[in-house]
């Protein structure tokens, strides 16, 4: 092997180790992970929201042909949220705009992320896994605002 | 001729083609770190 | 050392002739399709035109037709052309027409049902939406012809080796075999998908699937057919690529290792397509993410043996300095028509390869993941380098085989360059709207991107007609590749005994080392099923034992199940 050609191995395998190192990095500090197994939950058939300490909530959503349930999640800053998304039909998934949120919701399995809500706004999502004819109106929005009375959730 | 050709062969070291792999390897870590750093501002 | 040239039955002629203009006939409908798909996403149409029916019906022939069909085709009219050219041994024809007649029928009958409406279910036909029998037998047929062909070039492979000892295997053959060992493997996984789940399920034997299993199945198979893709597009690389620009391969082990690297790696890592799915443990899901970084070494090896070879070319033809080489290559060369092909598909991969990198990034991939982003990627990779790599392969080869000069020169020489230059603002397009959260696979002219619905999103529509320029330029660059090709295929044959016999470039190595470590296939295929076995049994155990219900077939216009 000519020098040039370790040379550009090298340069190679320091590129793609220094890359992991920085995806370590994040997981260990920002705990910033791929969705795993959940084997603790039971398998849910309607939506719920509700609190489980001051500033978290645990929110239970189906994905359906054609609408998430529920649609709007209305929630005061700084709330941390334990999203369990599952599909009642075939498959759907959503990204949460600006936010590390990406799930597929397969009929069958419980998928989960926990995300936090730092900054009011609205975050927009749309299913981005094709399912079926009217795919392009599937949608929602976690709405974020600095005093919310009453967190609640429309469409269910 | 053939002979000449063929040392000119013997010598020839890739520099050029080291030098673009190094900015490759650089404009691949520009890219890379930015979407990165988008990760990081969306926790 | 002149050009070696080769005589092919002529029965072996007319069928690698078929096998190159048929798909591209199929080709051109998948084209049209991505052309629609722009528009649909604009909202500039509701309904196809000419084929009708809405996007997804669209989506699911472009896809089909251009990633599946054609390129499935090209791969084996490739190894067809090469395997016997470079071994010198004669094409076992029957058994190559068998083959040929088996992919053909499937892909025509895979083609029908979708047509009509029957198979909606995208490339991916990820459960419980059903698609008609039809649809799951046509790519069975294609995948089960593609085997054969490949089960016709191994006796002569290995007949070659055994009167062969002690030599090295021509490159060519070295890839192609890489090619449909990958292929055989991988194809297995979705052969089981398809004949003990999908298919008793879709004729009505079987009641439920489990759908993360199929899913599972699927990216088994769907990972690794990136790299049969993209596989013969390394073949013309290594092998055509310097001899075209003046110059040699500068290192002819470097190739035998990338296949190699190659047969090992590109199988273990499909679970990086699930990220974002439920039921398989993120351990596992990393597992993948690290060999998925260990596939990406092969093709950086690539970058700097193919940049190595062609400052070599350069240097010739009289660069000198740092860079100088880079610009003494025959771009604009009408007598080397093929090498735009090759090299407008290198620095379209530039971009390819690090967006790759970046789907892989196991974390990251949640800001990507099924945004408008992936098509971004993946026409800078399958409809990039390997599109252009297989129309220029095609052009030739059509030429060879037909005995007939290639007409519209200059119309071949300069398609690709303006076929670069709409993918690439197609892709940025795609790209940055993916980033912002545009889903990919939706037919967003009908809400997000129009202006009366109550889901517009005002900031993605310059993205969105970004896609609509960057695609017409696309479709228009394959019309002028086209009448190149057909003006070929059309042309009146100057069949001269110069014009009987096949002829390819193929590159001299500048450094030849012995590599027999690298010579015998058998202990990477070893190390590849040690690694598939170590990747996926927990994968498949995790599906199996997380999942907790199985589903009933959907069509994709009614919520209720079909049964």
């Amino acid at each position: 092997m000519d020098k040039s050609e370790k040379l550009a191995l090298s340069l190679s395998g320091l590129l793609l180790i220094v890359f992991f190192g920085a995806l370590m990095y994040a997981a260990a500090a920002e705990d910033l992970e791929v969705p795993t197994c959940i084997t603790d939950m039971d398998p849910f058939t309607t939506d719920t929201l509700f609190q489980t300490s001051e500033d978290t909530y645990e929110l239970h959503m189906i994905a359906r042909m054609w609408a998430f349930q529920p649609s709007t999640i209305r929630l005061p800053v700084g709330s941390t949220v334990d999203m369990y998304v599952t599909s009642q039909d075939i498959i759907h998934g959503f990204k949460v705009e600006n936010k590390n949120v990406n799930l597929m919701a397969v009929p069958g399995a419980i998928n989960y992320v926990r995300v936090r809500f730092n900054e009011p706004g609205e975050y927009f999502f749309a299913c981005h896994e094709f399912c079926g004819a009217a795919h392009h109106t599937m949608a929602g929005r976690f709405v974020i605002e600095e005093s919310v009375d009453e967190p609640e959730t429309i469409g269910g | 001729m053939e002979n000449k050709e063929t040392e000119h062969e013997e010598e020839f070291k890739p520099k050029g083609a080291v030098a673009f792999f190094i900015l490759l390897i650089i404009l691949f870590s520009i890219i890379w770190f930015g979407l990165y750093f988008e990760m990081l501002g969306r926790v | 050392m002149s050009d070696y040239s080769f005589r092919f039955t002529k029965s072996s002629k007319y069928l690698n002739a078929a096998l190159i203009i048929i798909p591209m006939v199929l080709l051109f409908i998948g084209i049209y399709g991505g052309l629609m798909q722009t528009l649909f996403r604009a909202g500039i149409i509701q309904s196809d035109p000419f084929v009708g029916g809405d996007y997804y019906k669209g989506l699911t022939f472009h896809g089909v037709l251009n990633a599946i069909v054609f390129t499935t085709f090209f791969a084996v009219a490739l190894g067809n052309a090469l395997i016997p050219y470079s071994l010198k041994k004669p094409l076992n024809t029957k058994v190559a027409w068998a083959s040929g007649i088996l992919m053909l029928a499937g892909s025509v009958l895979a083609a029908i049902v979708i047509l009509m409406g029957e198979a909606t279910v995208l490339y991916t036909f990820y459960p419980p939406l059903k698609a008609h029998p039809g649809f799951y037998i046509g790519l069975t047929l294609l995948v089960v012809g593609s085997w054969v062909a490949f089960f016709n070039w191994i006796p002569m492979y290995l007949e070659w080796r055994k009167e062969n000892e002690g030599k090295k295997t021509p490159l060519a053959v070295v890839g192609m075999m890489t090619t449909f060992i990958i292929w055989l493997v991988a194809t297995l996984a979705v052969a089981v998908e398809i004949l003990f789940m999908l298919l008793p399920w879709s004729l009505g034997l079987v009641d439920q699937i489990n759908v993360m299993l199929a899913r599972t199945l699927f990216w088994f198979f769907g990972h690794p057919l990136v790299y049969f893709w993209l596989l013969p597009a390394y073949v013309m690389y290594y092998v055509f690529m310097p001899k075209l620009a003046g110059g040699k391969l500068f290192s002819d082990m470097a190739g035998r290792l990338v296949f190699m690297l190659f047969i090992i790696f590109s199988i273990p890592v499909g679970t990086h397509h699930q990220y974002m799915d439920p039921a398989i443990s993120s351990q596992w899901k990393l597992v993948h993410g690290i060999f998925t970084f260990a596939v990406a070494l092969p093709s950086l090896i690539t970058a700097f043996t193919l940049a190595a070879s062609l400052e070599h070319a350069g240097r010739k033809n009289g660069a000198t300095g740092l860079f100088d080489w880079m610009w003494k290559l025959p771009y604009f060369d009408k007598e080397k028509w093929f090498f735009p092909f090759l090299i407008t598909g290198l620095i379209i991969f530039i971009f390819g390869g690090i967006g790759g990198i970046v789907n892989a990034s196991y974390s990251m991939n949640t800001i990507v993941h099924n945004t408008a982003w992936i098509p971004g990627h993946f026409h800078l990779t399958v409809a990039g380098p390997v599109l252009l790599a297989f129309l220029g392969g095609s052009l030739y080869m059509v030429g060879q085989f037909m005995g007939k000069k290639i007409r519209f020169k200059g119309f071949a020489m300069i398609s690709p360059y303006i076929y670069t230059i709409g993918l690439l603002i197609m892709s940025y397009g795609l790209k940055v709207g993916g980033l912002m959260g545009m889903p990919r696979r939706t037919n967003t002219g009908a809400s997000y991107a129009n202006p009366d619905s109550v889901l517009y999103q005002p900031d993605w529509v310059a993205y969105i007609d970004m896609s609509v320029i960057g695609g017409s330029i696309m479709f228009i660059a394959v019309v002028i590749y086209l009448v190149s090709f057909f003006g070929t295929v059309f042309s009146k044959s100057d069949s001269t005994e110069e014009g009987s016999v096949v002829t390819f470039p193929i590159s001299e190595p500048l450094h030849d080392e012995p590599s027999t470590w690298l010579r015998n296939f058998k202990p990477f295929i070893i190390i590849l099923i040690i690694l598939i076995v170590l990747s996926y049994t927990p994968v498949i155990y995790d599906v199996i034992t997380t999942t907790y219900d199985t589903s009933l077939p959907y069509s994709p216009n009614s919520p209720v199940p079909l049964r």
